[in-house]
């Protein structure tokens, strides 16, 4: 009887221990705060995606501001060449896409009736890396700018 | 030692691509003359079979690989580029190979995948 009654004394104390353990279990999580979320961004935020109607209509406007009206010359293409990239490549960079790396490439063609083709394949994340490119025509003047934007993890 | 080893595995080997590429286009393009219809299998070919082998470098890059094929006319080509990127990590490769029918200009951009 006394045992039985110790028993059960000592049941009620372990199930309060138990509990005891168990609310000390739980106090632990309710008083941690929220876990933070992850500052890691491995796809670019809504809103933060490569423009690309954006880089598409900065290609052919400064395609169309430095070449219409000019016909090819052979000195002078290279310069050309050069000054299209690097201001499609600065007005790009003033879109402040995030965390994004801009490659440009320009081609000027002198329009002779030779054939060309070109083609271009890439290993990339397909889900956050994009391209855009887009063509300038007049009577001697060929021109072909494409834009890369690759995210950076 | 080691340490060594691991840059020269994360850095990208200009000329150990521009071997690859020569291969590939040799084999492909070798003596033959321009032809607007079969241009673009042969550019099919050879971007494939380069980007294999350079996925089995196993580097941690991303790549971007372009070719333009011209028909030798007499006629001017330029080209321009320019890039915002980490000029300690990224790369670029260049090849220019040419026979008696056309010119063909190979660019290999690699973007480390890493800081």
């Amino acid at each position: 009887m006394a045992d039985e009654e110790e028993v059960v004394d000592e049941e009620p104390e372990v199930a309060q221990a138990g509990s005891g353990d168990s609310e000390a279990g739980l106090s632990p999580v309710e008083a941690e705060k929220p876990l933070a979320p992850p500052k890691y961004e491995v796809r670019p935020r809504l809103g933060h995606k490569f423009q690309a109607q954006n880089v598409k209509a900065i290609i052919l406007s400064t395609m169309k501001e430095q070449l219409t009206d000019r016909q090819y010359r052979a000195d002078q293409a290279p310069r050309w060449a050069k000054m299209i990239s690097n201001t499609v490549r600065q007005r790009v960079q003033d879109l402040d896409m995030k965390r994004y790396k801009i490659l440009v490439q320009t081609t000027l063609l002198e329009m002779k009736g030779a054939g060309f083709k070109c083609g271009q394949r890439c290993i990339w994340d397909p889900e956050t890396d994009y391209y855009t490119d887009e063509l300038f025509r007049n009577d001697t003047i060929f021109c072909h700018t494409v834009v890369y934007g690759v995210y950076m993890y | 030692m080691a340490q060594d080893e691991d840059e020269e595995d994360l850095s990208f080997n200009v000329e150990e691509v521009q071997n690859i590429v020569r291969d590939n286009i040799e084999f492909c393009l070798g003596g033959n003359t321009y032809s607007h219809s079969r241009v673009p299998q042969w550019i099919t070919v050879i971007t494939e079979k380069t980007l294999t082998r350079l996925n089995k470098l196993n580097k941690p890059f991303k790549y971007i690989m372009r070719i333009t094929v011209t028909q030798k006319n007499g006629s001017g080509l330029h080209t321009a580029a320019a890039y915002f990127w980490d000029i300690a990590t990224d790369g670029t490769c260049t090849v220019r190979w040419e026979n008696k029918y056309m010119y063909c200009i190979i660019n290999i951009w690699a973007l480390s995948l890493q800081m």
